[in-house]
């Protein structure tokens, strides 16, 4: 997984306390993002434009003989529609990228549902202005046959993620940008079932894990934390979930304990009782 | 105290002040056998007793004249005992301290003082006892000595501490806050400012000059080059060899793991920063006294490092000391294409982005007056921003930062920005700028900090000639693909929606990269780049045809080879039906997954039941095909997955029956090839052929290898056969 934050507080996939206007927008993962902002076929942009206003003036004179203010809304929804039908394919649009780009992301980003086209997209959205992106990359679960598949799931995010750190920071984004890069477990670092030369797996690792972040007022070329010399525990420096989301938020411009939202009925904090901000990792 | 103990007391007192003077003449003939040396380390013991009596005893006589009759004789007697008590305890601290220094590391100013002022405490308190009773020893005499014994005291205790915990100890943390504060990342030498900081505060106590732990001091340059009793402490760019690092890296528990334990231990970071410094990246010399911080390679992690440790801490949010705008204001401002928002919650500064090509006009830009004070950031990529757009933009007193990559401004108009006295990151990327633009311009940019100009005229060269001309400038000159290593192209991709097709298909063939030349062949043969033909748009495909395609273009490597297999079928029952249920988690579309034009994939990512495969375990395949109108038939294929490695197999046999009615008969059987070792997974239609026949009726029995060959790991299992296609021809 691999997130792009920029000054705002989004929320991801699996919590959802937040109101419906605080959740994000699922792209698919095909040719088209987002879904019916082609025009139908046959259709020109001038005539949909003289179509839309048409049916605004329609629209205007029930408006005027009913007064009904849903008309007024149903109007702003279509030029609504109008406004995503224009700006959203441009932003998404990577056949303009020039080859520079292709190069450093990898010919991949031209291939919809990829990583690699991911994270250019990811690139075109955090430019536009779009605050929070999440990227999802599976098939990291191997059980087995790992030293076929392990090498497959790195080739497919390797150059793409450092790509995207450069493209951010030669457009000067990188240090508004927090990216994220993680899972939410880790594997073990000794072999499960058989174990043969060119076949093993590696069992889920929850006690001990890493993960990177970039840009955003991240202190860059450090580590943080350290675990035993086997790796199945920690040894120092610990970074709890809630410490981890209290260090980002703060990135955010949030104070986690004074951050409370209404949901329910009750009062949260999104770091629930506890968190402390990492000031360490901090530049 | 009966008189008996307090004449041995005084014979003692004089024997012990002869001891010491002899040991004093002699000090450099004296050898200390090893088993006294304990007795000479516990002088940090002892030394606590003496001080604090001989102090009480001098106050009682600073102060015993006052003394009324009736309790003179106590008081006298008490200050008396005491001062006695406390000079002969200060007589063995003494000699053990004398003892001590005679162990190796003490050396230096520091000692002497401490000894010279040891021994004076000493003699002075004989002193002061031999003379009490004198008849001169008047009340000003005795507070004189009082004053004396308190000051060489003091004096004492002051340097025998400089010699335990180092000469700073107590201002030490004033000191380091204010060090801290006053180091420029510009001017920073990597040893004084971030590597003799780490010694200092860690390790010199025990190695200086005056204490000279294992021979070793690491107060200066020369002594950290002459190492201690051990040898080197380092051999350039070999850190996993030198003795500095392993020490440092040895368990707590082990004896010779520095800093000793109790003392302050050696962060992660510090360790790190002492191992790089000993690699020596920069140079493989290593170990270098006088490089800058700044004189390393941008991708250095000692320079990474230390640019981290040394940059001014901050404080976390900058302070505006502007009041925020009302929210009204802030609201109008915001239209469907200008977003204007708070940086952060309870922050009066604003951060202002501008969206849509088509909607941009300068008016925009103009309106933002209203708020010119607040906003700090401003984002205007990909907008037909004009250069005389950015006297607006001048406006803006308190602007940080300013986004105007891939708009239509040139250097020339960098003029109207000067009035933006906080500017610090200004992008340019993808702009026409041009060097001799920003060479005039830059050094008034004062508080620029950050600057892209990745695409834009200014040639690599131009950009470094601007880096030295402004050092404290972060100029980012981004990718250059030109100058990257070659990296190879993906592979063609089929666009046709299904490549299974009733009479002829046109095959299309695409790439996503723009300019890329697919070659391909027809025969099975790997396709290269001069006899194999182009693949232009589309070929027309009448037989069911395996294309092998390759792509090329000048600048990357060729993409490896892929294959598309065309698929042909003649016939589409009308209706079929499956005799037996399928494997419960590969249902697929039942009876119709066989006819409907998606094939079943292969990914790592989603598993089969979820891409278009029935799947067959405990009951064989029985498919039931009706054709309204009789065909004639020749051929039935089933496409099938193998991957031994997870017990999916071709199926063991196939029986195609045929008939005008339900009512069937055999036609052909077959067994296709069966896996006999290890083999990657594969997808591939099996075709069993018969002399024609005309039928309406079909039935296609397929059963699951039902014991798994001895040769795989799961033997005598039952197999899974996976199917997504029948072929009818």
């Amino acid at each position: 997984m691999c997130f792009v934050f920029k000054n705002q507080l989004v929320f991801g996939l699996w919590v959802a306390e937040l109101d419906s206007v605080h959740q994000g927008v699922q792209f698919s993962k095909g040719e088209d993002p987002v879904l019916y902002l082609r025009d139908p076929e046959g259709m020109t942009r001038t005539e949909r434009r003289a179509m839309l206003d048409n049916l605004a003036q329609l629209n205007d004179l029930s408006y005027q003989e009913f007064g009904d203010p849903e008309i007024a809304a149903k109007v702003q929804q279509y030029e609504m529609a109008y406004r995503m039908q224009t700006a959203v394919p441009t932003v998404l649009d990577v056949s303009k990228e020039p080859d520079n780009i292709i190069k450093l992301y990898g010919p991949d980003c031209l291939v919809p549902g990829t990583f690699a086209a991911n994270c250019l997209m990811a690139r075109k959205l955090s430019e536009n202005g779009v605050r929070f992106v999440q990227l999802y990359h599976q098939g990291w679960d191997q059980h087995g046959n790992l030293p076929f598949e392990i090498a497959k799931q790195a080739k497919d995010v390797d150059q793409a993620s450092a790509a995207l750190i450069t493209d951010l920071k030669q457009r000067g984004l990188l240090d508004e940008t927090l990216v994220i890069w993680g899972g939410e477990f880790g594997r073990t670092s000794y072999t499960q079932g058989k174990l043969t030369k060119d076949n093993y797996g590696r069992d889920h690792h929850p006690r001990c894990f890493t993960i990177w972040m970039a840009g955003g007022g991240i202190k860059p070329g450090i580590v943080y934390g350290e675990t035993d010399e086997m790796g199945y525990n920690i040894a120092q420096n610990p970074v709890h979930v809630h410490d981890f989301q209290a260090t980002v938020l703060n990135q955010l411009g949030l104070n986690h304990e004074k951050l409370v939202f209404k949901y329910q009925g009750r009062r949260f904090r999104l770091t629930d009782v506890s968190g402390k901000v990492i000031h360490d990792i901090i530049a | 105290m009966s008189k008996k103990i307090i004449g041995w007391a005084e014979q003692g007192l004089f024997a012990v002040s002869v001891f010491i003077t002899f040991l004093l003449l002699f000090e450099n003939q004296v050898v200390v056998p090893i088993w006294l040396q304990p007795v000479g380390r516990m002088h940090p013991l002892l030394l606590h007793f003496p001080l604090v009596m001989l102090l009480l005893a001098v106050g009682l006589e600073a102060f015993r004249f006052g003394a009324t009759p009736e309790n003179s004789a106590v008081y006298k007697k008490l200050a008396a005992n005491l001062l006695l008590a406390g000079t002969l305890l200060a007589a063995v601290a003494v000699i053990m301290g004398l003892l001590l220094s005679k162990e190796a590391g003490y050396t230096g100013e520091v000692v002497v003082w401490h000894k010279w002022a040891g021994v004076g405490v000493f003699f002075l308190a004989t002193l002061l006892y031999w003379s009490r009773n004198k008849r001169w020893y008047s009340p000003v005499v005795a507070r004189t000595g009082a004053v004396l014994m308190a000051l060489v005291l003091i004096g004492a205790g002051h340097y025998g501490a400089a010699l335990t915990h180092g000469t700073d100890f107590i201002t030490a943390p004033m000191a380091q806050y204010q060090k801290k504060a006053s180091v420029d990342v510009q001017q920073a030498v990597v040893f004084a400012d971030v590597i003799q900081p780490i010694f200092e505060q860690k390790c010199i106590t025990c190695h200086n000059p005056n204490k000279l732990k294992g021979e070793l001091a690491l107060h200066d340059t020369a002594s950290i080059l002459k190492g201690g009793k051990t040898g080197k402490l380092f051999v350039a760019g070999k850190p996993s060899i030198s003795l500095l690092l392993q020490r440092i890296h040895l368990p707590m528990d082990e004896k010779k793991h520095m800093p000793p334990t109790g003392k302050a231990q050696l962060t992660p970071t510090e360790i790190r920063l002492l191992s790089l410094w000993v690699r020596g990246q920069a140079n493989p010399g290593g170990a270098e006294f006088n490089k800058r911080v700044l004189d390393l390679p941008a991708t250095d992690s000692l320079r990474i490092m230390a640019v981290a440790l040394l940059r001014p801490t901050k404080p976390a949010e900058p302070e505006f000391d502007f009041k925020a705008a009302d929210d009204e204001t802030v609201k109008k401002l915001n239209t469907d294409y200008r977003t204007v928002a708070f940086l952060a919650k309870e922050s009066p500064a604003l951060a202002v982005n501008l969206y849509n090509k088509a909607t941009y006009s300068a008016g925009q830009l103009k309106e933002l007056s209203a708020v010119k004070k607040q906003i700090v950031s401003l984002n205007l990529n990909k907008l037909p921003v004009k250069d005389a757009d950015l006297t607006y933009i001048g406006q803006l007193e308190n602007l940080h930062r300013l986004d105007l990559n891939f708009t239509d401004v040139t250097g020339k108009g960098l003029r109207e920005l000067l009035p933006l006295k906080h500017l610090e990151s200004l992008s340019l990327s993808g702009t026409k700028t041009s060097y001799a633009d920003l060479n005039g311009q830059l050094p008034n940019f004062k508080s620029l900090k950050t600057l892209t100009l990745w695409e834009t005229g200014v040639t690599s060269a131009e950009i470094g000639k601007l880096r030295k001309a402004n050092p404290g400038m972060q100029i980012i000159a981004g990718f250059d693909g030109n100058k990257s290593a070659l990296i190879r192209l993906n592979v063609p991709q089929m666009a046709n929606s299904s490549p299974i097709f009733n009479e002829s298909i046109r095959a299309q063939i695409i790439h996503p990269v723009k300019g890329v030349q697919i070659r391909y062949t027809t025969d099975g043969s790997e396709p290269d780049s001069i006899n194999s033909p182009i693949f232009d748009k589309s070929v027309l495909l009448t037989k069911p045809t395996s294309i092998n395609a390759k792509a090329y273009k000048s600048g990357w490597y060729s993409s490896p080879t892929v294959t598309f297999d065309y698929y042909k079928r003649t016939y589409k029952p009308d209706s079929a039906t499956l005799l037996f249920p399928l494997n419960p988690v590969h249902l697929a579309a039942g009876a119709n997954t066989f006819f409907d034009t998606r094939l079943g994939t292969f990914t790592a990512n989603s598993p089969a039941w979820a891409n278009n495969w029935a799947g067959f375990r405990a009951n064989p395949m029985g498919l039931v095909t009706e054709f309204k109108k009789p065909i004639r038939v020749s051929s039935v294929a089933l496409r099938i997955m193998e991957e031994e490695e997870t017990g999916i197999f071709p199926p063991e046999v196939i029986e195609i029956w045929g008939g005008n009615s339900r009512d069937m008969k055999l036609i052909a059987t077959m067994k296709p090839e069966q896996p006999t070792q290890k083999r990657p997974h594969l997808l591939k239609a099996i075709t069993c052929t018969f002399a024609p026949q005309t039928v309406s009726y079909l039935k296609i029995i397929a059963k699951p290898v039902s014991k798994i060959p001895d040769w795989h790991p799961n033997k005598g299992g039952q197999a899974l056969l996976l199917v997504d296609e029948v072929l009818i021809n």
